[in-house]
Formats: C-alpha cells, sequence, structure tokens
C-alpha cells in the first residue's frame, strides 16, 4: 500500500477516534426511563407510564439483575483487538500473514481495558493490524466474496471508471459501517453522517492515486478498498465496547 | 464551517452507535462483548437475541460465556495472569496457577477451593503424536515450565486443552499438603522465592480478598507474632515501629506462618518440607532476638477478634496449621465471596467498584455467588454481565 494512503487511513481513523473518544470517556449512559424527552413531575405520570414503569420493574425482577447506570467504555487489548478482526473480515485463525501482520505490533497494542490508558501508539498499531486485515480478507476473497463483503460489484460491469462513483462509494461506505460497526443496514441513509464522512474520504483517497481522467487499475481500487475498510476498522466503534 | 459541520454530523452518527435504545439485539451483543472482549458473528447474535427477546437473560449470558471460539476464557486469562505475578504483569506466561483458575471457571467447580483443593489444570495436546512436555513442579521431578510454555506456543485454544488433574498424582505433594493454586509452581515462583514467604500472604489477600497491606493494617493488635527479623526500633526509634511496622506485621506474620515449609528455587521448583521451618523464616534473629521465632507451619489469625479487619467477615477457624487451613480459612470469609463478585463485576462491565451503586451490585452478586452458586465462577461472570447490558 502507498505511503500516501497509509497516512490518510491513519488521518482517518484518529479523526474518528478523537471525536468518539471524547464521548468514551464520559461513559455510557442508560437511556432514561421517559423515550418521550419530556421530563414528569412527581405526581404527574400519566397511566400509560405506570403501566409502562411497572411491567419494566417486573421485566428487571425476572431478569435477576438490574442494569446499572453508569457503566465504563473499555478498549479492546491487545489479542481482543487480533481476535475482533479476525472474526468481523472472515480470516481464519490459522492465517499466517494476519498473524505474522499482529506479532510485529503485538507489543503497541493495548494491555488493559482502560479507555483512559488508550495512546496515539496504540491507535497507529490498531490501524496498521487493521490495514494488513483487510489486505488479507480481501486477497482471500473471491470476486463474489469480495462483492459480498464491501459491497461493490468488483466485476464492475459498467467498467472500471465506476469504480468510485457516488454510488460505489455510499455502497462501500454503507456495507463496512453495516458489517464493522454492527448497524442494520437498512438503518444507515445516504444522509447518514457516518456514511458521509466515510464516502468523502473515499473519494478523496481514490482522487490522490487515481490520475485524473484514468480509469483506476486493479490495485488502486484494491487500495482505496482496503483503506475504507481499515479506517472504519480501527475506529472507535470497534476498539471501544 | 464546513468541518464544524462534519466534526458535529460525526459526533451524532457516533451517539447513535453508543446510546442506541438497547432492545434484544443490542443487549445481546452488549452482553457477548462484554463477556468474550470480541463482539458476536451474525448466527450467535440471532441466537442470544432470540433468549433475551424469550426472557432468558442469564442464559443468553452463559450461551455468551461457552461461544464456541472460547474468547471469554482469553479474556479472563489475562485478568487471571495479573494474579499471578509480582508486577501485575498482563503480558506473562501460562502457568499452572492461571491454568487452574480458568479450568475451574470452566468445569464450573466450587471457587472456594481454589486455595485448598487438591487440584491442578494441565494441557493435553490434540495431537497424540505430538505429546505436550510433562507437567513438573520440581524437587523430585526437574522443575521447568516447558508444559505450559508449550501450550501457548503452540496457541492451543485453552477452553478446549485443559483437563483436571490431582496434584497429590502428579507431584510428590501428599493431599494434605495440597492447597488449590497455593501449592503451584506459579505461585511458588511468584511469592515462595527468596524474600520471607511474607509476599504469598499479602498477594493472596490482595488476589482473594481484594485488601492489601495499607487496608488491613491494624496497629491495635497484640504483635507477639512479629518474627525476629523485624526491628522494634528502626533508625532507633521504637515509635516508628509501632506506628509503622507492627499495624501490618503483627496480623501478617501470624498468617505467613502458614508458609512456614514453603520454598522456591530455581533448581529445585517448588519446595514443600515439613521436617523444619525454611531458614527465610528465622532469618536475620539479631534484628530482635526476642521475637517471635517460628518453629512448624502453624498460623494464627489476629485480626479476626477485634479491630477494623473484624468486618472482613470470618467465618471459619481462627487458627491451623499449614496452607490448606488457611487457604480454607480465606475462602470462608464474606470478604472472599465479594471479592470474586467485584472482580467479576469489574471485569466485565469496567465500573468503580467505590460508587455505591456499583457496591450494591457486587453485594447482591457476592450473596448469590455464596448462597445458590456453590462459588461458581461462571455463573458469576454471566450475571455481572447482565449489570451492563443497558436498557
Amino acid at each position: 500500500m502507498k505511503l500516501l494512503t497509509d497516512n490518510k487511513i491513519i488521518r482517518a481513523s484518529i479523526f474518528i477516534l478523537s471525536i468518539s473518544g471524547l464521548i468514551a470517556s464520559c461513559g455510557i449512559f442508560a437511556k432514561k426511563k421517559s423515550s418521550s424527552g419530556k421530563g414528569s413531575e412527581a405526581g404527574e405520570v400519566s397511566e400509560t407510564e405506570k403501566v409502562s414503569d411497572e411491567a419494566t420493574a417486573k421485566e428487571e425482577v425476572t431478569n435477576v439483575a438490574d442494569s446499572l447506570e453508569k457503566v465504563n467504555v473499555k478498549v479492546r487489548s491487545y489479542q481482543q483487538f487480533y481476535a475482533t478482526y479476525a472474526l468481523l473480515l472472515g480470516i481464519p485463525s490459522d492465517n499466517q500473514t494476519y498473524k505474522t501482520a499482529y506479532e510485529a505490533v503485538e507489543t503497541n497494542l493495548p494491555t488493559t481495558s482502560s479507555v483512559k490508558g488508550f495512546l496515539g501508539s496504540h491507535q497507529l498499531a490498531a490501524v496498521k493490524l487493521a490495514s494488513a486485515g483487510c489486505d488479507v480478507a480481501y486477497d482471500l476473497a473471491t470476486e463474489t466474496e469480495r462483492t459480498n463483503k464491501f459491497g461493490i460489484d468488483y466485476s464492475f460491469p459498467d467498467g472500471l471508471g465506476s469504480a468510485f462513483n457516488t454510488e460505489n462509494r455510499n455502497l462501500l461506505a454503507k456495507t463496512l459501517i453495516s458489517k464493522l460497526w454492527n448497524r442494520d443496514i437498512e438503518s444507515i441513509g445516504n444522509d447518514d453522517p457516518d456514511l458521509q464522512t466515510l464516502s468523502t474520504f473515499i473519494n478523496e483517497s481514490s482522487t490522490d492515486i487515481v490520475p485524473a481522467g484514468s480509469d483506476p487499475t486493479a490495485l488502486q481500487i484494491k487500495t482505496v478498498t482496503i483503506g475504507a475498510c481499515a479506517s472504519v476498522l480501527a475506529s472507535a466503534p470497534v476498539s471501544f465496547y | 464551517m464546513q468541518l464544524t459541520k462534519i466534526i458535529a454530523a460525526s459526533i451524532l452518527g457516533l451517539l447513535l452507535v453508543q446510546y442506541a435504545y438497547a432492545g434484544p439485539k443490542e443487549q445481546a451483543y452488549t452482553i457477548f462483548n462484554r463477556l468474550n472482549g470480541v463482539p458476536p458473528d451474525s448466527e450467535t447474535l440471532h441466537q442470544l437475541e432470540q433468549m433475551i427477546s424469550q426472557g432468558d437473560l442469564k442464559g443468553a449470558a452463559l450461551a455468551a460465556i461457552n461461544d464456541k471460539n472460547g474468547q471469554f476464557y482469553e479474556l479472563v486469562h489475562q485478568n487471571v495472569t495479573t494474579w499471578t505475578n509480582e508486577d501485575q504483569q498482563v503480558r506473562y506466561p501460562l502457568t499452572d496457577y492461571s491454568a487452574t483458575v480458568l479450568g475451574m471457571i470452566r468445569d464450573e467447580l466450587p471457587f472456594n477451593e481454589v486455595l485448598t483443593g487438591d487440584i491442578v489444570y494441565i494441557g493435553i495436546s490434540p495431537d497424540p503424536n505430538n505429546p505436550l512436555p510433562p507437567y513438573t513442579i520440581g524437587r523430585i521431578n526437574n522443575s521447568s515450565d516447558d508444559h505450559y510454555e508449550e501450550i501457548q506456543r503452540r496457541a492451543y485454544p485453552l477452553h478446549k486443552v485443559l483437563v483436571r488433574k490431582k496434584q497429590s498424582e502428579l507431584t510428590y505433594l501428599p493431599t494434605d499438603a495440597t492447597a488449590g493454586i497455593l501449592t503451584t509452581r506459579g505461585f511458588a515462583r511468584a511469592y515462595y522465592v527468596a524474600g520471607t514467604n511474607r509476599a504469598a500472604t499479602r498477594f493472596t489477600f490482595m488476589t482473594f480478598l481484594c485488601r492489601d497491606m495499607e487496608e488491613l493494617s491494624d496497629n491495635s493488635r497484640p504483635d507477639y507474632r512479629v518474627r525476629r527479623d523485624v526491628s522494634r526500633a528502626p533508625a532507633g526509634d521504637p515509635k516508628t515501629y509501632k506506628s509503622k511496622c507492627a499495624g501490618c506485621h503483627s496480623g501478617m506474620d501470624g498468617h505467613t506462618g502458614a508458609f512456614a515449609y514453603m520454598d522456591y528455587t530455581e533448581e529445585d521448583g517448588l519446595i514443600y518440607n515439613p521436617t523444619a521451618p525454611r531458614a527465610k523464616f528465622n532469618q536475620n534473629a539479631d534484628e530482635f532476638p526476642k521475637g517471635y521465632v517460628t518453629t512448624d507451619d502453624n498460623w494464627i489469625n489476629l485480626w479476626a477478634e477485634d479491630g477494623p479487619n473484624k468486618s472482613l467477615g470470618w467465618n471459619g477457624a481462627r487458627s491451623g496449621k499449614g496452607v490448606k487451613s488457611w487457604g480454607k480459612m480465606l475462602t470462608q470469609t464474606d470478604a472472599f465471596s465479594q471479592c470474586m463478585a467485584q472482580r467479576a463485576l469489574v471485569m466485565v462491565c469496567d465500573v468503580n467498584p467505590e460508587e455505591d451503586e456499583v457496591k450494591g451490585a457486587i453485594n447482591q452478586l457476592a450473596a448469590g455467588f455464596r448462597a445458590n452458586n456453590n462459588y461458581n465462577m461462571k455463573a458469576l461472570f454471566a450475571k455481572s454481565a447482565l449489570y451492563c447490558r443497558g436498557k
């Protein structure tokens, strides 16, 4: 992969991570009982809300344990990064290329689950591992499997020039967000902010490496795909849990 | 302006990812992720979602633990590894100590036997033509780590290759002298090596009662068990001894008597010699010749009768002989159950155990662990995950 693209991946993933890191450090707060968004004063609870609260209380007793209001976000440790990327990308456990890439960065990945201990060097190592994982997953896949993994029809019936047109950019971004961030694909509209950010990143990457007026080569298509894949994989919704 | 919009949009998008209402699918995802450190595959997620929809939350958590990939045991292994070395490092080799803890959790053995049982977990090679090096702890069979190092080198899945054995059958230790992890080579190498064996007491309290010496220090206890190697007037000042030394040593030295026959050297491995206390127990006698002389492995718990440590909930014997009875005394405390509950909840949910709401959850989990679940750690982890499943 070209250094230029490596840098863009790192920039993109740090960008995504830095924003969500701010959120993560505040902890996850469970959703408040009132979904309407209206604050209810004591004595003003409607009958519907009472029934709903009773049902909730009964459910919680039945379910053995109540859920804590505040739970900290954890960051994956070194082995968990390795296993998580392999699982999300469908890389077999005995793949030596991926294992070698992991061994090269293992000591730079986090050892504790504390978000406060998450360093820039951890993020760089995660990006490197994600890039290697996406590379392996791309190479291991047949054309059909690749289409299934990344969303784009890699036979490019409309020609290579269509590889990163708006439709394919959105498709690639949507598929990656859905598969790697565990979001229902139907819930990701074209105006989704994460999709727009990623789609813009894909556009900039392809513009950077494909000379103006030329169709992308197979290698350039692979490079852009891996870049997009790695930036989603090495971002907060995967690194933090 | 455009950049601000992108940042605002990204924050919104990520808020949606992190804060979405937790229905059965989201709860299934969270429970699995928290227990395994990796997300579930789509088939597993669907199965867990179904179980949660039917109200079987605990069943879903147990199914997540028993997932075919065994990542739960990798997560537990990382946590347990910090118990097995003084520096509390995560990157530390697998030992018979950590393997035994993992095996007991996997097989749902009563975890109060972790400091008393005639039990050890070793590995079995899945390939009969390529066996593992033999398990050895030393003394009468060569002492080495080859067995567990090879399990790790071959990257064998821990949830599959560990098998339960009796220490008394694999080592020279008689059944009465076995005491769970306290008589493993891994524990010996970490805590019996050199020194005075006080490290064995300190780290056992830290690991299994979640109390370090600063919290246990109690100047109100009599100091007649403090050994001769502790100066009663450090730098010539008896007040220093009274204010800074006696608080820990009065209680700790009474406990450490249990380890009088235990030692470790690189040449001999784990040493258990019931004929006489190890020399380290009576060394530096000139510091205070009138101090306690160790003659055998009897121990006494001076923290149980009165003082702040009474609150640990001592339910067993107050004195005894040897490591086994001492381990039993510790696992009978209320603090043992609470500590195990705290460890499970913190590992799975990453909560602050000092917060009132979390303390309540720990007490609830500890009570179940002790009363209803027969000290079943797997059930404890499963229940812990329900506390951070979201609503």
